[in-house]
């Protein structure tokens, strides 16, 4: 059978590209290989790892379970464009400072996931930090740690009244 | 892993989506396809074609309705589904993970391909092992002889509480809607699945019926973690209750077998009395004895049967808390 290809117009942390790809080409095959944004990982890459997840339209999704023809005219956010800057986004300097990143693999997807759910609701509870996060696996840290990174960014918020 | 090669179709209407089934490609529609494109990553099935029915607007549908096209997270949030059917919500809400749910359809769930050890697995394993019925092979491997039927496991937990709530569900075709009870829908067959549903025929909606709201339901899941896992076992209680006594009752099952199971008999011993420990306990025994889980899914079939009893028993106090 031939390989049919589609000329795709993805927008990626705010910038508009167009780039060939196969029918059958996930979202996370289309920011890795065409876009070169190796930040978001490939784990199982089969949904129950949660290193993929990125945000459309400000939503945490899979993006190895996301064919990119489907999100044509979404708004994609990457771990590349958390911050927007050269430096740390604040849910990223508390993750640092917590120590909630060990071998590191598993982050790019916890923070995107931490981030839409800072962004829905801006002071969690832990029980609801731990079952927004309850799609990311992390074997490194234990979990306590990501969960402190992402209370003390919303402590920060509340004080600041502000988040970025 | 990358998906083979495929020819995806967005239809924006159900008639564009019959359109695009010219020519004899084999295809599959999809849904969210978090599970259908884990599938086609192991060489399961793949189609030629798969159509997305994420845009088409027939499947969409608003706050209290049980479109195929809502997501399960859509479901789990929504606040009239949460009020008036609180199992519906909790059952999706204990589906897979909360990043599956955001893409997974409800019209997903309930047609979710059948599940087995030795199907889901890679085309290496599948070809090391040794293939069966439901993929290359023509033999079963979980119950060799006669080996002609599938008994994959299905694994739905929408279905159960659905079939509870005395559910009906909407097709649409290209000859027109119909709509068929969910108690006769599926079939007893993990290739087959379903009774009369053709390929070309796409699941618009589940509706309950009117008197849905003032029954009690609850929904008892087995997995081996609290996200991520598909059943081990499910089980769906419903009583209708009238001045502290049941009027009507409906136990369903899911991941028991390659349908989701209603026990009329078991249901008919609750009703007409009061809902006591000791009728818990016969129903809870009795379904004990009715199902029978196959050697195909994580957990032993011998734990899956004891925890039958287990999940009956507790989906059956939940709903005592309303009388």
């Amino acid at each position: 059978m031939s390989s049919p290809k589609r000329i795709l117009r993805l927008r990626v942390n705010g910038h508009l590209k167009e780039v060939l790809a196969r029918d059958a080409s996930t979202l996370l095959d289309v920011l890795r290989d065409s876009f070169g944004l190796s930040g978001t990982k490939r784990g199982c890459d089969l949904g129950t790892c949660g290193c993929c997840a990125v945000q459309v339209d400000g939503e945490p999704l899979l993006s190895c379970l996301t064919l990119a023809a489907e999100v044509e005219g979404k708004e994609i956010r990457t771990i590349e464009g958390l911050s927007g800057t050269e430096r740390f986004a604040p849910l990223q300097e508390c993750w640092a400072n917590a120590g909630a990143s060990q071998c590191g693999f598993c982050s790019p997807g916890f923070l995107m996931t931490a981030d839409a759910l800072l962004r829905e609701n801006a002071q969690p509870t832990r029980e609801e930090i731990q079952e927004a996060l309850a799609g990311n696996l992390c074997r490194c840290t234990g979990y306590v740690k990501i969960i402190q990174a992402v209370q003390d960014c919303a402590k920060i918020s509340a004080k600041e009244g502000i988040r970025e | 892993m990358q998906i083979p090669d495929l020819d995806l179709q967005q239809p924006r209407s159900l008639k564009e989506a019959w359109t695009s089934l010219e020519g004899d490609a084999s295809f599959d529609w999809m849904g969210g396809g978090t599970d259908l494109l884990c599938n086609y990553k192991w060489g399961i099935n793949v189609p030629q074609k798969v159509i997305s029915l994420r845009q088409t607007v027939e499947l969409q549908g608003g706050a209290g309705t049980l479109a195929a096209g809502r997501t399960l997270y859509e479901i789990q949030q929504d606040p009239i589904l949460q009020k008036d059917f609180p199992a519906l919500s909790y059952a999706a809400s204990v589906i897979a993970s909360p990043l599956i749910r955001r893409t997974a359809t409800l019209g997903g769930n309930l047609l979710l391909d059948t599940r087995c050890w030795h199907f889901n697995q890679t085309l290496e394993w599948r070809r090391a092992h040794g293939s069966c019925l439901k993929a290359e092979a023509d033999v079963c491997r979980v119950l060799p002889y006669p080996g002609n039927l599938c008994v994959a496991a299905y694994s739905g937990d929408m279905a159960p509480v659905l079939l509870a709530y005395g559910a009906n569900f909407v097709l649409a075709g290209p000859s027109g809607e119909r709509t068929v009870p969910a108690s006769n829908f599926y079939a007893e067959d993990g290739i087959r699945r379903y009774e009369d549903k053709t390929q070309e025929e796409i699941l618009l909606r589940a509706e309950l019926p009117k008197e849905a709201g003032n029954w009690t339901v609850a929904y008892q899941k087995l997995r081996l973690r609290k996200t991520f896992d598909f059943p081990e076992g499910g089980v769906a209680a419903a009583v209708l209750w009238k001045d502290g006594k049941v009027v009507q009752a409906r136990l369903a099952t899911t991941a028991y077998a390659s349908v989701p199971c209603l026990y009329p008999e078991i249901s008919a011993s609750l009703e007409g009395g009061e809902l006591t420990e000791v009728h818990i306990e016969a129903a809870a025994e009795a379904l004990f004895l009715a199902v029978r889980p196959m050697k195909n899914t994580s957990m032993s079939p011998a734990y899956r049967k004891k925890m039958a009893r287990v999940l009956c028993r507790r989906a059956l106090k939940a709903c005592t808390s309303d009388y």
